[in-house]
């Protein structure tokens, strides 16, 4: 046995790695990371633009500010768990890695589940809210139609977590399995 | 050239072949091993902050490495199906440049692509000289669990070459 693992050694030494540019693919990382560095603070200029043109255009009563602040939780509570960052990949062995990316995808698991609906149900709230205030001098008939429109966007968005969560089940489920095969 | 840059060249020159190899024990074919070795290195420059001189570069970069093929595989899916082609008898050079590698070597590179995942990993740290206690330390098993693993692969492993040659 040991002579063969001599042999084996012998042979996986003469394997080296294909040439690749290093030069070439450091300047395509320092690319890659200013890219995401000028995607971080465009995010940020667009969320603080949103925010001042909320201010200075939407009237400011009651109805808007209540609706604008539930679309925030809203769209906080579904962006959160989205943005969380992955599991550490250095400084943890292999079984501590497998283990903490199953946790990872499991909450994953939960975003169309939980996080979304969530998030329709207060942006119809919001909606709706915003309706009362905006259509207060306006026919009973108009009222209605408007918050009917909102019954249906809340069908339409509650088909469209159906179809997240059987794609999150299909893709991430199977994926979970294997992990867990992995740390057996 | 800045000083990550500097940093991260001198990582590259040091580990390229070991983790090349890593990668090709891993994935069995030299499409899916590029890949998988230019992923462990962007994963390395993204991580460079996190190490430091005084720890060991070979378990640091190897637990990069390791943990990336992990996933790798996983987002290649490559499924059973594929992982049954990798068996001995199914082995077939895929393209010319595999051609040109030694049999013997791409032989054990498939034999060894064939085991599961953490016995591909183990066995690829053993053939790097690893110590046990530094596999221990990458794979997250005790060193009494890296012995008797050992043992099991090498009888694997020569089965499945023992079969290659027939």
């Amino acid at each position: 046995m040991e002579d063969e693992l001599n042999k084996w050694e012998g042979l996986w030494q003469q394997q080296k790695a294909s040439d690749i540019d290093i030069d070439k693919l450091t300047c395509r990382l320092i690319k890659l990371e200013r890219i995401t560095k000028f995607q971080r603070l465009l995010l940020l200029l667009v969320s603080v633009f949103t925010i001042y043109s909320m201010y200075t255009h939407l009237t400011l009563n009651s109805y808007n500010v209540t609706a604008a602040l539930i679309i925030l939780t809203g769209l906080l509570i579904l962006l959160i768990p989205l943005l969380k960052k992955k599991s550490d990949i250095n400084n943890i062995n292999n079984y501590q890695f497998v283990e903490n990316h199953i946790q990872y995808l499991k909450k994953k698991l939960l975003i169309p589940k939980v996080y979304f609906l969530i998030f329709i149900t207060l942006f119809i709230l919001a909606l709706n809210i915003a309706f009362i205030g905006a259509l207060k001098n306006t026919y009973w008939t108009y009222k209605m139609l408007f918050h009917f429109s909102t019954i249906i966007l809340f069908i339409v968005l509650l088909i469209v977590r159906k179809v997240g969560i059987k794609n999150y089940n299909h893709e991430i489920l199977p994926l979970i399995k294997k992990l867990k095969n992995i740390n057996k | 050239m800045n000083k990550k840059e500097r940093k991260f060249k001198d990582v590259y020159q040091q580990s390229k072949d070991k983790i090349y190899r890593l990668c090709l024990g891993f994935s069995g074919n030299k499409t899916d091993a590029d890949d998988l070795f230019q992923e462990v290195y962007i994963k390395v420059w993204n991580n460079l902050h996190s190490f430091r001189n005084e720890s060991n570069i070979n378990t640091w970069i190897y637990r990069i490495a390791s943990n990336t093929a992990i996933l790798f595989i996983k987002n290649k899916k490559i499924n059973n199906e594929k992982i049954s082609q990798l068996q001995p008898e199914n082995l077939r050079f895929e393209n010319n440049e595999d051609k040109i590698l030694d049999e013997e070597i791409m032989k054990l590179y498939q034999a060894i692509a064939s085991l599961k995942e953490k016995d591909r990993i183990i066995i690829s740290l053993l053939l790097e000289k690893s110590s046990y206690s530094e596999i221990s330390k990458i794979v997250g098993i005790s060193i009494s669990n890296v012995g008797v693993r050992i043992n099991r692969i090498k009888k694997t492993l020569t089965k499945k070459m023992n079969n290659y040659g027939r």
